[in-house]
């Protein structure tokens, strides 16, 4: 299982993110502030970090250094949302930069995008009998290969990253099809409809009466 | 056109024009000069040939008819001997014809003298200067009675000697004024330049200061007019330098506090969208959906919080008019109500004494300033701990000093000159948890500036916190205006 250290010290923002990356199928660890995180970071190995910049004790840039020794890849999510401190930020050799306030699913994107560029994210996947290969995107089931549009397997792998969450029509649109939601929900019920078939994932992903669809599994 | 231009021509203008009048009247003047004299020396002249003439013809024997051809004879013999060479003579007879040197007729001279004269009159000399094909000259005319005949003595002399002299320094006039017109452009384009160029470098300097280079001063050097204007201008980028650095820091200082609040804002609603966004789309469990819950109401409760501080900060800032009488034995009964609810749970011995007297301010806010100190040292102060506010008048009877004084943890040395600024927390996860909004002291800093009064805060880490606030007394405003 990947494992994800966090380094915030607004308790609060915390367990935000450390409950939904659980929920995500993460395994992770909090830490409140600087000199915590990095005795963490001396414990034991992490795939990935998430670090608030202005800590009590050691501030996140100093433990970007130290993870970077590590070679774990880190994250800042801050409030600091000037272009300079972005720049410092990623210069210093973050791989990403999340500003507050941040939407739940652009952070899962997020840390998904930083796993798998670092090679560290699950490069296949087995959920309710389908494999899930990311790299070749392909889909089989018993060994028999399913055909999937380019939508429908983006798709497809956002309902397996965010298991028992609702997703609404328009957070669906606007991760799959990257634009602004326009209210038009026919594209996004097609192709559910197309997915649930051909995947045979026609109780798993359930309608939410006049919110979208949710992708139930059993809990991990 | 420039200054530099008008006064190079003007000055030109009144050089070359001045000196061209005076020489014109030099030259005039000594052309007369010489002309007068040169007359009167002809006139001179033609008396003594008229007397040589009239005793030629007087030495003559009585036998001797006098006719022309004598008296040309006699006019030759005297312009031999008298003439000094410049001059030459003509003599004609009544009708006007020459008698020598023969064959010429008399001119205008002979008219005046012959018709139009009185006959008494006629042994006058007329003169006048002539203008002729090879030169100027003055022709002198005067009367001779020969023995009862009349003839007409002419000299003719030349002064076209005088006319050419006067040309020739007429020239060197000419050569003279130009050689002084160069002179002067080089000059008065020396002088107009040193004229004109702190002219120029003052404008240089302003507009630089247009630009933004607010440092920029003229040097000054000397003590006319125009080094005035300099001194004046200097004096004048001072202020506004001083004003336009004030007014940045001013904008410096509103920025970072607008940038220091909106960064506030955001964990707290970073929060809130994060909770209310899992509470509206996965399925919690109970104690996870309480513990997102809680969190919402939290970090609500943290802005509401947030927004109730600032507005008391905007209050401060508007604080004028409105001081009045403050008793402290108010003070310190409203004070004991608001601390006694906060200090209970904590169970800390607080205790409070203040020395009777007025003060002159705004009571509410100096209820702010006592309880956000009485709050900081609440939350520095471990379960048990002590809290101590007293008051008394200062020696010099102007001010009162009230103390408040904790045996909490302590700030450390180096965070104390900015424990005053917006948002400045010493401890960030504990002040989150004691509810603060890091605003508390700023409030404090302005209320005190506010009042005109002077705070000093004192701390050693891990031994408590002592903050001397020094607010002025009823009545010691009026005095110190008359200062």
């Amino acid at each position: 299982m990947i494992k994800i250290l966090i380094v915030e010290d607004e308790e609060a923002i915390a367990s935000l993110i450390r409950m939904n990356l659980k929920n995500a199928g993460y395994e992770c660890h909090v830490a409140d502030s600087g000199t915590a995180g990095a005795d963490c970071l001396q414990e034991r190995m992490y795939d990935l970090c998430l670090f608030d910049i202005m800590l009590p004790g050691i501030d996140g840039y100093e433990l970007l250094e130290y993870a970077k020794s590590l070679e774990i890849p880190v994250i800042f999510i801050t409030a600091k949302d000037s272009t300079p401190d972005k720049v410092r930020g990623l210069r210093l050799g973050a791989e990403d930069y999340i500003t507050k306030p941040f939407e739940i699913l652009e952070l899962l994107a997020r840390v998904d995008a930083v796993l798998r560029r670092c090679n560290r994210a699950q490069q296949e996947l087995t959920v309710c009998g389908l494999h899930i290969d990311i790299l070749s995107r392909s889909v089989t089931r018993d060994g028999k290969k399913i055909d999937l549009t380019y939508k429908e397997f983006d798709l497809l792998l956002l309902f397996v990253r965010n298991p028992n969450v609702a997703l609404y029509r328009e957070m669906i649109y606007e991760r799959v099809w990257d634009g602004p939601w326009l209210g038009d929900s026919r594209t996004v019920d097609l192709h559910v409809q197309r997915l649930r078939k051909k995947a045979g994932l026609e109780r798993e992903i359930e309608s939410v009466y006049k919110v979208g669809y949710r992708f139930r599994t059993k809990r991990a | 056109m420039k200054l530099f231009w008008k006064l190079l021509s003007g000055m030109l203008v009144i050089i070359i024009l001045s000196f061209a009048v005076f020489a014109t009247v030099l030259l005039q003047s000594s052309l007369q000069h010489s002309l007068d004299k040169e007359t009167k020396n002809g006139i001179e002249e033609m008396r003594v040939l008229q007397y040589a003439f009239l005793a030629a013809i007087e030495g003559l024997s009585e036998s001797y008819t006098v006719d022309e051809r004598t008296v040309g004879r006699l006019a030759e013999s005297v312009a031999a001997n008298a003439s000094d060479g410049r001059s030459a003579i003509c003599v004609y007879n009544a009708g006007g014809l020459s008698v020598y040197p023969a064959g010429r007729r008399a001119g205008e001279l002979f008219d005046m003298l012959s018709v139009k004269e009185p006959v008494k009159n006629r042994s006058r000399c007329v003169w006048r200067l002539v203008r002729e094909n090879d030169g100027r000259a003055m022709v002198a005319m005067a009367r001779i009675d020969c023995l009862g005949q009349e003839y007409y003595l002419e000299v003719r002399r030349d002064i076209q000697d005088i006319y050419d002299r006067w040309e020739e320094d007429y020239r060197n006039y000419r050569t003279t004024l130009l050689t002084l017109a160069l002179l002067a452009v080089v000059l008065t384009s020396v002088f107009a330049a040193g004229f004109t160029a702190p002219v120029r470098k003052l404008s240089l300097a302003a507009r630089d200061f247009s630009e933004g280079a607010y440092g920029r001063r003229v040097k000054v050097r000397g003590n006319d007019e125009i080094t005035a204007l300099m001194r004046d201008f200097n004096g004048m980028a001072d202020r506004l330098e001083s004003n336009i650095r004030a007014l940045e820091e001013h904008a410096r200082r509103q920025e970072e506090f607008t940038g220091a609040f909106a960064h506030e804002l955001k964990t707290p609603l970073t929060s809130i969208i994060g909770y209310s966004q899992m509470l509206r789309t996965m399925e919690l469990d109970e104690e996870d959906r309480r513990l997102a819950a809680d969190y919402v109401y939290q970090e609500g409760r943290r802005i509401e919080r947030l927004s109730r501080k600032m507005m008391e900060l905007i209050r401060v800032g508007k604080l004028g008019a409105e001081r009045q009488r403050v008793e402290t034995k108010r003070l310190s009964r409203l004070l004991e109500k608001y601390a006694g609810v906060r200090l209970a749970e904590k169970n800390i011995d607080f205790c409070i004494r203040l020395e009777p007297a007025v003060l002159w301010g705004d009571m509410d806010l100096l209820l702010s300033l006592c309880g956000n100190l009485v709050d900081n040292s609440r939350k520095a102060c471990k379960k048990g701990g002590r809290i101590r506010v007293s008051g008394r008048v200062e020696e010099d009877g102007k001010r009162y000093r009230i103390r408040v004084e904790d045996d909490g943890q302590g700030i450390p040395e180096n965070e104390l000159d900015r424990i005053t600024e917006a948002f400045y927390m010493v401890d960030k996860s504990r002040a989150g948890k004691e509810g603060g909004a890091g605003l508390g002291m700023a409030i404090c800093g302005r209320i005190v500036e506010a009042h005109g009064g002077e705070w000093r805060i004192e701390s050693r880490l891990g031994e408590g916190t002592r903050v001397s606030v020094y607010l002025p007394l009823d009545g010691a405003d009026e005095r110190n205006g008359d200062e």
